[in-house]
């Protein structure tokens, strides 16, 4: 009953990313928001999955790390971190930077983001299946 | 998960469920102005661009 909850939630929450995915301009016009965002939103989305099952399952998988959903939701995590670093080169960030500096997109960092977000998505849609749930 | 994450997850939940409440019909006005104000109180919190910290709250920690 829990786990459903928890799956409701992330349903939603992918809902509302989708909407947010698009504003509207000062014309009232649907635009597509910029592309750093969506992505961005699109990392913290599978964060929060990934976090909730990491917490969820912290006391069997102290006891059992090597079981293939504790080994998954650490991969997926991995990609989670080579996704932001992909974005934080696309944004050219550096670890030196102040933390209000704004993103100021390279178009040639783009495949490699665009490669390790689906890395992403793929291990994240395969802790949820582990873990029971229809992604 | 960070305060900032945390937010961030609230903005994207807020800006959702407003922009469904605005294309039901029969909605009160109060109750739109009232979702717009907290969703434009949440996104004053977490900034409309992305940023540097926003990206640093991104990190996975392995726990096992």
């Amino acid at each position: 009953m829990k786990n459903s909850r928890i799956y409701e939630s992330v349903i939603l929450l992918v809902l509302a990313l989708v909407m947010l995915g698009c504003v509207k301009n000062q014309a009232g016009q649907t635009v597509p928001q910029p592309p750093e965002k969506t992505w961005r939103d699109i990392i913290t989305a599978d964060h929060a999955v990934l976090v909730a099952e990491q917490t969820r399952r912290a006391t069997a998988c102290k006891a059992n790390p090597t079981a293939s959903v504790c080994v998954a939701i650490n991969k997926a995590g991995a990609a989670e971190n080579i996704a932001r670093d992909a974005l934080n080169v696309y944004c050219q960030f550096s670890p030196a930077d102040p933390p209000t500096k704004a993103c100021a997109p390279v178009p040639s960092a783009l495949a490699a983001l665009q490669s390790a977000l689906g890395q992403l998505s793929d291990l994240t849609t395969q802790v949820q299946v582990l873990s029971g749930a229809t992604p | 998960m960070t305060w900032l994450t945390i937010a961030q997850l609230l903005v994207a939940l807020a800006s959702g469920l407003v922009s469904t409440l605005r294309k039901q019909p029969g909605i009160p006005a109060e109750v739109l102005a009232d979702a717009e104000a907290a969703t434009a109180a949440l996104q004053r919190v977490t900034g409309s661009e992305v940023t540097k910290g926003q990206l640093d709250a991104l990190t996975f920690t392995p726990q096992w």
